[in-house]
C-alpha cells in the first residue's frame, strides 16, 4: 500500500527534526572554582556592586563607577562558573548577549579571552582600565582583587563562590 | 545563475571590496591594525499547515545574512549588512542591503550612526532584526515585520543618529534620528521636502528589566507610494507612539510590545493599535518553552494602509544547542479579519556563523 500524504509529511518532519539533533550534538561543561575580580594596581576603585559587575560583562555598561572606560577580559576555564555564579545565566545565554550587542552595533569589542591565569594577570598589569575575572587561588599582588558588594573571595557571603 | 543574478551578486561583492579595500589601505598608516569581521546568519524552516480552502507543506530557507564590522580608525565602526534572499514577485534569490552604518563614538556613553539604520521603535526591532537565532520564535511577529513583508512600522530609516547609553543612575538610554522619510529611494536626489523624526527613550533598569517609549513622527507627500502599490492621494502626517517591556533572566524571559500607527490626511485621523506579547521559561540549561499572542489591526479607510485585522497564538519550545544553533517547534493559530482562519506547525533551525 503507498504511505499517504499525510505520512509522508510526518516522515519528512521526523527526518528533519533527526538530521537536525544529530547536527547539534553535545557540548562540554566547565569546572567550577571560585572566582577573584581583579583591576590593575593603579585603578583607585577598592569594590564593586555585584549589579555593576554584572552590567559590564553584559554589555549593558562601559565604564567603572568612576567614569573611567573599562577593558574586559575572560579567564576561559572559568568563564562557565562566572557566567552562572556572578551573571546568573548560562554560558550560552551570554555568548547569545554578546552576539546580539554586536549585531546591534552597541559594541564593536567583546571582552578578552584569555587562557591562562598567567595571561589574565599579564593583561591586566599591563592594561589600566582593564577587568577580569579569575580563579582566586592565583591571584598575587601584580593585580588588584576588588570586593564585590564589600565581600572579598573567601568571606562567607562572597557572591562569586 | 541569471543575468538579475548575477548582477546583485556583483553589486555585493563591490560593496564588501568597498568596505575592505580602504582598511587595506590604511593598516600601514595606523599602528592598530584595522580588522574587519564577517559574521552570518541563516535558517531553514519546515511548514506544514492551512486553512479550509487546503493544505500545504514544504521547507523554506530564511534569509541568508551577511554581516560586517570593521573598525576604520579610532571611534569609527562601518557596519554593513547585506541579505540575500528567495523573492517571489521575481521568482529568484534578491539582494537586500540591509544595514549600512558609519558609527562614531563620542565617548562610552554617546555615539553617532549615519546612514540605514534600524528605526528604533520598541524593542524587537533593534534586539533581534535579521538574525533569527536570536530571536525567540521562528518568526518576527507582524507588528515588526520587515516592511517588504507586510510590517505596518518603518523598520528601516536613511539618516543620522545621536544615541546615549547607561546614562545616570537609572541608567537611561536614548536614541534620536532623523532620517528621510516614507517612501523615500536612499538616494539624496530623492525628494526630502520633509523628514522623518524618531525618538526613542529606554531604561535598563536591572540587568534583566529593560522598558521603553518610542515615538517617530513623518509627513509624506501626495503621491507616494504606500505598502499596498497605490499613490496617496494627499499628502499625510504619521504619527507612532508605543511602548515595551522586555524581561530575560535565568529562568523567565517575557516582551510585550505595542505601538499606536495615527495616520491623519485630508482632515481625518485614522488609529491602527497594534501588539503581541511573548512570555516564555526556561526548563533546564537549553530548553524554552513558550507562549505568544499577536493583535494587529490597520483602521479601515486608511489614507495609507489597507485595512486588516491579524490575530496569531504561538504555542513553541526553543532548543539551544549554543548561542549559534537553535532549533524551534511551533504550533500556530491565525485568524486574519475573522474569516481566514488557519493552523499550522513549523520547525526551524536557525545557525549563526
Amino acid at each position: 500500500m503507498p504511505p499517504s500524504p499525510a505520512s509522508c509529511r510526518a516522515g519528512r518532519l521526523g527526518v528533519f527534526i533527526g538530521v537536525a539533533i544529530l547536527a547539534l550534538g553535545a557540548s562540554p561543561r566547565a569546572g567550577h572554582a571560585q572566582l577573584a575580580v581583579v583591576v590593575n594596581p593603579g585603578n583607585t576603585l577598592a569594590d564593586l556592586s555585584l549589579d555593576k559587575l554584572r552590567r559590564l560583562f553584559l554589555g549593558q555598561a562601559k565604564t567603572f563607577p568612576t567614569g573611567q572606560h573599562a577593558r574586559l577580559a575572560r579567564h576561559t576555564p572559568s568563564a562557565a562558573t562566572f557566567d552562572r555564579d556572578a551573571l546568573g545565566l548560562q554560558p550560552e545565554i551570554v555568548r547569545s548577549r554578546w552576539m546580539a550587542l554586536i549585531f546591534r552595533g552597541e559594541v564593536t569589542v567583546v571582552p578578552t579571552d584569555l587562557a591562562s591565569a598567567d595571561d589574565v594577570k599579564q593583561f591586566v598589569r599591563s592594561h589600566p582600565d582593564a577587568i577580569a575575572f579569575m580563579p582566586a587561588a592565583q591571584v598575587d599582588q601584580s593585580v588588584k582583587v576588588l570586593a564585590i558588594d564589600g565581600k572579598r573571595p573567601g568571606d562567607s557571603t562572597y557572591a562569586l563562590r | 545563475m541569471s543575468e538579475g543574478l548575477r548582477r546583485r551578486l556583483g553589486a555585493v561583492s563591490a560593496l564588501v571590496l568597498a568596505g575592505a579595500a580602504p582598511l587595506a589601505a590604511q593598516e600601514h598608516a595606523m599602528d592598530e591594525a584595522p580588522q574587519t569581521v564577517i559574521h552570518g546568519f541563516t535558517d531553514v524552516t519546515y511548514l506544514t499547515g492551512g486553512n479550509n480552502t487546503g493544505r500545504t507543506s514544504a521547507f523554506g530557507l530564511g534569509q541568508f545574512d551577511l554581516y560586517i564590522t570593521s573598525r576604520v580608525a579610532d571611534r569609527l565602526t562601518f557596519l554593513g549588512e547585506t541579505v540575500f534572499e528567495y523573492d517571489d514577485a521575481s521568482s529568484e534569490f534578491v539582494v537586500d542591503v540591509e544595514r549600512v552604518i558609519a558609527q562614531y563614538a563620542l565617548s562610552d556613553h554617546f555615539r553617532i550612526d549615519a546612514g540605514k539604520v534600524h528605526t528604533p521603535l520598541g524593542y524587537w526591532n533593534n534586539a533581534y532584526h535579521h538574525g533569527t537565532v536570536m530571536q525567540p520564535t521562528i518568526e518576527r511577529p507582524q507588528l515588526v515585520q520587515f516592511e517588504d513583508d507586510g510590517g505596518p512600522l518603518p523598520i528601516h530609516t536613511v539618516g543620522v543618529q545621536l544615541s546615549g547609553r547607561d546614562l545616570t543612575e537609572a541608567h537611561l538610554g536614548f536614541d534620536v534620528l532623523y532620517g528621510n522619510p516614507l517612501g523615500n529611494r536612499p538616494a539624496s536626489d530623492d525628494r526630502n521636502e520633509a523628514g522623518s523624526v524618531a525618538a526613542a527613550v529606554h531604561a535598563q533598569l536591572t540587568p534583566a528589566l529593560r522598558v521603553g517609549v518610542s515615538g517617530y513622527r513623518d509627513r509624506l507627500v501626495g503621491g507616494t507610494e504606500t505598502p499596498s502599490g497605490t499613490a496617496l492621494d494627499a499628502s499625510m502626517t504619521q504619527t507612532i507612539a508605543g511602548g515595551f517591556l522586555a524581561y530575560f533572566d535565568q529562568r523567565a524571559e517575557a516582551v510585550v510590545e505595542a505601538h499606536d500607527i495615527m495616520n491623519r490626511s485630508a482632515g481625518r485621523t485614522t488609529s491602527s493599535p497594534n501588539w503581541f506579547a511573548y512570555a516564555g521559561v526556561r526548563a533546564g540549561d537549553r530548553v524554552v518553552p513558550y507562549v505568544e499572542h499577536e493583535d494587529m489591526r490597520l483602521a479601515d479607510d486608511d489614507p495609507y494602509f489597507t485595512s486588516d485585522r491579524f490575530r496569531r497564538e504561538i504555542l513553541g519550545v526553543r532548543y539551544e544547542q549554543s548561542a549559534s544553533a537553535v532549533l524551534k517547534l511551533e504550533l500556530r493559530s491565525l485568524d486574519r479579519r475573522g474569516t481566514d482562519r488557519a493552523t499550522e506547525a513549523a520547525l526551524q533551525l536557525a545557525l549563526a556563523f
